[in-house]
């Protein structure tokens, strides 16, 4: 997982997954795209828009 | 059993040593033995003593034996004779223990100790100088970090940080520092016993313990504040969760569209130098 500003990258090993967005304005949306590769993949990716659900302890 | 056998013996000494100089201990009594004693045999495997006086004064107790399936045993002939209680737990026979001034250890084959009355030595070290961060290597890039903190009232405290994939805190309980010795306990059951460096630095498994790790002593509890305030104030960092459709294909079968749910849960980790 990386991170450049408001940008977020991240990849899961081992599933050829991967998610980029971007926080939003107000701190509590995280919107981007989420893929998933391998012989049972999705044929586009996922547009999604997180909710943050709390901060981190 | 030549062990305990030594220690039976040391301690029988001792006792007509105390007497011999004049230093009578006091005998127990058979109504503060009643209550429940333990074993560690192999942790945290222990053997628990129940003792019970009945209103007469008349001793009797069980032994419980873990195992598939545990076992209890019905202790006979239970009584206290001075500082020796003595028993007869099957197969074994009949078998004495002397109990310690205090009334809370026996010295005998079995080495009981009162379920509740384990006593601390003060630290080595102020708790204040131990608390921070703690970290043990992994596999990985990234470390355990064993969070030792002091509560409001001055107790110690502690959590794990499990990084990557797991990326959880794990509290301990019973968290303590006897002497030179870390203990907590897991919430499965295992225990951990560490003895410190001698410069107090590194803490490393004992043979008591049933989870290995040898920690190193990384940021004071100032220094962890610190980071943690940075951490915390990375916007990214939290708990996130969404929901987004999508089409999935697999070679042979027509497309399927479906429903997921993601969770995100993101945390601060250091990264050793490398």
């Amino acid at each position: 997982m990386t991170q450049s500003g408001k940008a977020v990258h991240m990849e899961v090993l081992g599933y050829q997954a991967t998610f980029n967005g971007a926080l939003g304005a107000d701190g509590s949306h995280l919107s981007g795209a989420w893929t998933m590769g391998g012989p049972w993949h999705w044929t586009g990716p996922m547009q999604i828009d997180l909710i943050r659900k709390g901060t981190a302890q | 059993m030549r062990t305990c056998t030594s220690i039976l013996a040391v301690a029988i000494s001792c006792a007509v040593a105390a007497t011999a100089a004049g230093q009578t201990a006091p005998s127990a009594s058979a109504r503060t033995l009643a209550g429940d004693w333990e074993y560690v045999v192999n942790p945290p495997l222990k053997l628990l003593l129940h003792l019970h006086v009945s209103a007469d004064g008349a001793m009797s107790g069980t032994v419980d034996i873990p195992g598939s399936p545990p076992k209890q045993i019905a202790l006979s002939n239970v009584y206290l004779a001075g500082n020796m209680l003595t028993y007869t737990m099957p197969p074994l026979g009949t078998i004495h223990e002397v109990v310690l001034p205090g009334g809370t250890k026996m010295v005998g084959p079995y080495m009981w100790v009162k379920a509740g009355s384990i006593v601390l030595s003060p630290p080595f070290e102020p708790l204040s100088r131990l608390a921070g961060d703690w970290e043990s290597p992994t596999i990985g890039p990234t470390p355990l970090v064993l969070r030792l903190r002091l509560d409001a009232k001055g107790a110690l405290t502690a959590t794990i940080d499990v990084p990557e994939p797991m990326s959880q805190r794990v509290p301990l309980k019973d968290v303590a520092v006897s002497g030179r010795t870390l203990t907590y306990a897991m919430a499965d059951g295992h225990t951990y016993q560490g003895a410190f460096s001698t410069d107090g630095t590194t803490v490393a498994a004992t043979g008591m313990s049933t989870i290995d790790a040898m920690w190193h002593h990384v940021r004071t509890a100032a220094q962890a504040a610190a980071r943690e305030a940075a951490a915390s104030a990375n916007p990214v960092n939290g708990d996130w969760v969404g929901t987004g459709n999508y089409t999935a294909s697999f070679p042979g079968l027509p497309p399927s569209k479906g429903t997921a749910t993601l969770a995100f849960h993101f945390r601060a980790t250091q990264r050793r130098a490398s």
